[in-house]
């Protein structure tokens, strides 16, 4: 109750508090103004959280980057610029290597967005072909959990014997973990569809075909979604891994050479860059989540 | 398999020329058989529903009164025994699209729209766009939801949804009607407004019902004749007295309503002790 008060300006309390003992309601006229004001300290309720919130955010983020800075520069740090770097460093340097680090980051953007194309796109048509015919899918499950329990990135040095230091070696470095990512969750997905309304469109005529087309898969489309949320990381991962193995260009071999040259800053621009590039490319998929989920109920 | 007897009843008033059906058992018989247990759920059922009649199954749970329903659906095969469902002269391969079935569950597709679902029996059926629109409009408009066409069901309450369901069974134009508690799950007052209007809607088109529930007055409300089984068995066969057209909100208080459902009860106490009529 307090904190409700504490949001309405005393006239608005005023007229929200009913009178004690009283049956009958004030008159309509009454009623459409206390509406608005209940209305309005709702809201402002709400907004001044939400300002709350991102503004303790924004401050976590200027103390943590403030004190490395404070610390690098008063020596609390030890010779920070071989080791811990700087954030005023960090920006420097994405600057004066602007157009090689644009480079890289354009080789890395590239495979990671292959790998996960060509991996999502096969686990998915994998994990559907299993929920099709069940069969297939046991048949193929002992194969599929040994490779899936794999550490894929020890099939690096298979790739690149393979392949050589190519593009194609980290392509297929991180297909090999999105696939079973994006498999398992597609299969998960399908199982995830209620049985019942399997029964109920056959019930309604559908064949098994059209009982798969319109309901499993629309109903699988959830939980491959979250699969395709995790693969897009693992994409990345699977591209920079390979890049730090061995590779010509790409952001995993800049940050390996700044880290044995001693440019802390050069190592902290490379994954401020790889963040970036994250957060963009699972801000894509989101979109395309709100679009095609509008019809589930809203979770946050 | 001997060609039946054509049933002709007395009840059966259908206005338009529709198919005559029928819905026969017997020696109707089924086991379940899991890995754990084998347990007798139905034993030797025989009974005939004529064309045009609205029979409710009663009974406790776990009396196989679903299992009959499921066995009529084509959900569940019976062991030993025929089931035969006619439309005129042809005996249909259960499952079959010409029964429509409905849940107590909610199961509309929720991606979808609620006219899309209504028009999906007829979408599966090849049906052409602007025929499904315009059938879906006709039944969406009579069961009440007319304006709502566009929402998901996440967006309807729960009776609303029910509604849909209904839409969706008329939809496609089955010969029968296969109920398994539709309303039960829905609050008092929705529940009587939709009893009502379900009836007006049934009585319109008097198409062969097989309705199952545990709500004893629901099943004299609604039905022409009830079945009230004990474990796995029909104890009594009772005709409901009450004419047609029937409002529902005068009949359930009338004296002789309620003789007929404290009737009911009592038959429904003895077939749960394990008696017959």
């Amino acid at each position: 109750m307090t904190a409700v008060h504490h949001t309405i300006p005393d006239e608005e309390v005023a007229a929200t508090a009913a009178p004690a003992g009283r049956t009958s309601g004030p008159p309509a006229l009454d009623r459409d103004r206390r509406m608005e004001a209940a209305r309005k300290a709702v809201r402002r309720g709400k907004r001044n959280r939400t300002l709350t919130v991102r503004g303790l955010q924004v401050l976590l983020v200027v103390v943590i980057l403030g004190s490395w800075e404070i610390m690098s520069r008063t020596g609390v740090l030890h010779d920070a610029n071989l080791f811990y770097g700087r954030p005023s460093g960090v920006v420097q340097f994405l600057y004066d290597e602007r157009s090689h680090l644009w480079t890289n980051a354009w080789a890395t953007i590239y495979a990671a967005f292959l790998g996960f194309a060509i991996g999502a796109g096969s686990g998915v048509v994998v994990g559907l072909l299993f929920g099709r015919w069940p069969l297939l899918e046991r048949t193929f499950d002992p194969v599929m959990n040994v490779l899936a329990s794999l550490p894929r990135l020890a099939l690096a040095p298979l790739f690149l014997l393979w392949f050589g230091i190519s593009d194609m070696s980290k392509v297929l470095l991180a297909v090999s973990i999105v696939f079973f990512v994006v498999l398992f969750n597609t299969i998960a997905g399908v199982r995830s569809v209620d049985s019942e309304l399997r029964t109920v469109a056959s019930l309604l005529g559908a064949s098994p075909r059209q009982v798969f087309l319109k309901v499993v898969l629309p109903g699988a489309v959830p939980v491959v979604f979250a699969g395709l949320r995790l693969a897009l990381m693992f994409s990345m991962l699977g591209v920079v891994g390979s890049e730090m193995i061995a590779a010509r260009t790409g952001l995993g071999l800049d940050v390996v050479t700044y880290g044995q040259n001693l440019q802390p800053n050069g190592v902290f621009a490379v994954l401020a860059i790889l963040a970036v590039v994250a957060a963009v490319f699972s801000a894509v998929l989101r979109a395309i989540e709100t679009r095609l989920l509008r019809w589930m109920p809203e979770q946050h | 398999m001997t060609p039946s007897v054509p049933t002709v009843c007395a009840q059966a008033t259908a206005s338009e020329q529709q198919a005559r059906t029928g819905l026969r058992f017997e020696h109707v018989t089924h086991w379940y058989v899991s890995d754990r247990d084998t347990k007798l759920v139905v034993e030797d059922l025989t009974f005939e529903v004529p064309d045009g009649q609205f029979i409710a199954i009663v009974g406790g749970s776990g009396c196989g009164k679903t299992t009959v329903l499921n066995m009529v659906a084509g959900l569940v095969r019976p062991t030993e025994g025929l089931i035969e469902a006619r439309v005129d002269d042809e005996v249909l391969t259960l499952p079959s699209n010409r029964l429509g079935y409905m849940w107590a569950r909610d199961s509309l597709l929720p991606w979808r729209s609620l006219q899309r679902n209504v028009e999906f029996g007829l979408e599966v059926r090849g049906m052409s766009r602007a025929g499904r629109r315009e059938r879906a409009a006709r039944y969406i408009t009579m069961v009440g939801l007319a304006g709502s066409e566009r929402k998901f069901p996440r967006q309807l309450s729960h009776g609303m949804r029910q509604r849909g369901n209904l839409a969706r069974l008329l939809a496609t134009e089955p010969e029968f009607y296969l109920m398994d508690e539709p309303f039960s799950a829905l609050d008092a007052q929705t529940k009587a407004v939709m009893q009502q209007e379900f009836s007006q809607i049934w009585e319109s088109r008097r198409r062969t019902t097989v309705y199952v529930t545990h709500d004893l007055t629901e099943a004299a409300l609604l039905a022409d004749r009830v079945l009230v089984m004990g474990a796995g068995y029909i104890a009594y066969d009772l005709v409901v007295p009450f004419e047609r057209p029937r409002g529902l909100d005068e009949l359930r208080f009338t004296p002789e309503f309620q003789k007929f459902d404290r009737h009911l009860w009592d038959c429904l106490q003895r077939a749960q002790r394990g008696e017959r009529g």
